[in-house]
């Protein structure tokens, strides 16, 4: 299934234009949020911020992925369901195909504004990091995707999901600011597990072993709950239109 | 046999009058029990009104759908356990979906789907070679399938659906929208593969020529029922109900005779045109000839989409 991967980033690549305004926008936004951050924040949370902005940005590929899905379901079916692949698999890698050169040029920027500041950070960190994440999201997409076939549209589970995924993740405000209470709670979700904790990880030179495993436990949990309601779906699916 | 079908039936949920917030649906029968069987390197049409259930059929014969009752055995498989060996063996078009990424070259979709389909290196590349020489897009291969025409994307689309030599190839309108030239290409391509390679291709389409040109056999379904099932020209002798016929004459002899006669023609000036029952043809004819001193007279059949038409409005 590599090439379905590679198929993705071809495409990315064909659009080299956007990449480059991509990059761009990644240096202007990080430029206008620094200069809202260092107003509510002190200065120390910079580094943080850029890690969550450059290093990890905005990795909520699966709500693309459960948006494309959902489409398929809705505007009828897909050729994909007639082959001998599971059109979810194809969905997914291909979208993590079209994300990875944007990621990956982003990555580079993040790297180097941290350099540029002179700012410690531990790179291999966020690479181990990054299968448990795809994992997750891949998990998640999944488990939205399931309702596609009874609801038609999955946009607002999309909606909450994403607004969760940014708070809890650590998107709006560092979570070392939050109470034990509220840290306790916050945690026990996966969003923060795969942004703040690998974030705080890779400047802090450690990332605790529970993270890897609060984002497995997750995963497995969203797979478990999803998988019948996707079988049940088929079985329901009128595939309409011609 | 490749393919044994016994009496699919398929239900579909449709709203059963307006809703606030709790739909409340109804089920409509959409197939009502077919049945046929499709042996291999048959080229088989399946004709039929919109909504009549040719492309439902599709669906769950490709395993997309399953149907509520009824059997179907393809190769040995049931088309919706959607086993992997099963879906290697099919092959499926329609041609408003596409096999094809837009974005990049046509040779990507294809490695693609080399992928998809797991075909060894060796395989492929001569295919690749073999298919799009027979269509005539060598030339296409690096190009991106956005900037293709109609007609170049629409034969990329049939190679795409052959590539991995397919054993039940289901194809939905693949000629539509094309102009003449391309049109006939597809199909002698369709000819010469289904000959070459004994592939059991289903089509289903508006087009009664691709019918003519392609299909011995056809399936013919209304309203969820198979109406239909022989070869394509006893179609005509089925259900042609009426010749045509036309003439021209040098003077009227028995001026009598034309009362009987003017149910069924119309004179103008000195010819005649008109429909005869086909149970009646030899006594109209002889009728003819006593009142007329003929000189020429031409009975044809109706053209099959003329039958098609009638079917389908009765």
């Amino acid at each position: 299934m590599l090439n379905v991967f590679t198929t993705g980033v071809k495409e990315s690549l064909q659009f080299k234009w956007a990449i480059l305004g991509n990059v761009f926008s990644s240096f202007i936004s990080l430029f206008l949020l620094a200069s809202v951050w260092t107003v509510f924040f002190p200065r120390d949370y910079l580094p943080y911020f850029i890690g969550v902005y450059l290093i990890l940005p905005s990795f909520q590929v699966y709500s693309y992925i459960a948006h494309e899905y959902a489409n398929i379901i809705m505007k009828g079916w897909d050729l994909t369901m007639a082959k001998p692949a599971n059109t979810f698999l194809i969905k997914t890698l291909y979208m993590y195909g079209t994300y990875a050169p944007d990621y990956l040029i982003n990555l580079v920027i993040g790297t180097l504004t941290l350099y540029f500041f002179n700012i410690n950070f531990n790179l291999p960190v966020v690479i181990v990091s990054l299968p448990f994440i795809l994992i997750f999201e891949m998990a998640l997409a999944y488990f939205i995707t399931s309702f596609s076939y009874f609801f038609y549209t999955t946009w607002g589970i999309r909606v909450l999901l994403r607004l969760l995924d940014t708070v809890f993740g650590g998107f709006v405000f560092p979570l070392y600011l939050l109470s034990e209470q509220g840290k306790a709670i916050v945690f026990s979700f996966p969003f923060a597990h795969k942004c703040f904790f690998v974030v705080d990880g890779m400047l802090n030179n450690y990332i605790p072993f529970s993270s890897y495993i609060n984002l497995v436990l997750w995963s497995m949990i969203l797979f478990i709950i999803a998988f019948p309601l996707h079988k049940k779906g088929w079985k329901k699916f009128e595939g309409l239109g011609g | 046999m490749l393919l044994r079908a016994r009496n699919i039936t398929k239900y579909f949920n449709v709203p059963a009058g307006k809703f606030l917030i709790f739909p409340r649906w109804k089920k409509v029968k959409v197939l009502k029990g077919i049945s046929f069987n499709i042996d291999e390197g048959e080229f088989v049409a399946l004709l039929g009104p919109n909504g009549s259930g040719k492309t439902t059929t599709i669906k769950i014969l490709s395993g997309i759908l399953t149907p509520e009752e009824g059997k179907v055995e393809i190769l040995g498989y049931v088309p919706w356990e959607r086993k992997a060996e099963f879906l290697k063996s099919i092959g499926v078009l329609f041609g408003n979906r596409s096999n094809l990424v837009f974005d990049v070259p046509l040779m990507d979709s294809f490695l693609l789907l080399k992928d998809i389909y797991g075909l060894s290196e060796d395989f492929f590349n001569k295919r690749v070679k073999e298919l799009a020489g027979m269509l005539g897009i060598s030339s296409l291969l690096n190009t991106p399938v956005r900037k293709l025409s109609f007609g170049q994307r629409m034969r990329a689309e049939v190679m795409a659906v052959f590539l991995h030599k397919p054993k039940l190839v289901m194809l939905d309108e693949p000629t539509i929208g094309l102009d003449p030239v391309v049109k006939d290409e597809v199909r002698k391509f369709l000819k010469n593969i289904n000959k070459k390679e004994k592939v059991t291709i289903i089509l289903t389409t508006h087009n009664i020529q691709d019918v003519e040109y392609l299909c011995r056999r056809t399936l013919l379904i209304k309203n969820g029922e198979l109406i239909w099932d022989g070869p394509t020209e006893a179609l005509k002798t089925k259900y042609v109900k009426f010749k045509e016929l036309e003439g021209e004459f040098g003077r009227i002899k028995d001026r009598r005779k034309l009362k009987a006669l003017s149910r069924f023609i119309q004179i103008k000036g000195n010819r005649i045109k008109g429909k005869v029952p086909k149970h009646l043809q030899i006594k109209l004819i002889k009728l003819l000839f006593e009142a007329f001193e003929l000189k020429s007279l031409n009975i044809r059949e109706p053209e099959l989409e003329e039958i098609i038409k009638q079917i389908y409005g009765e």
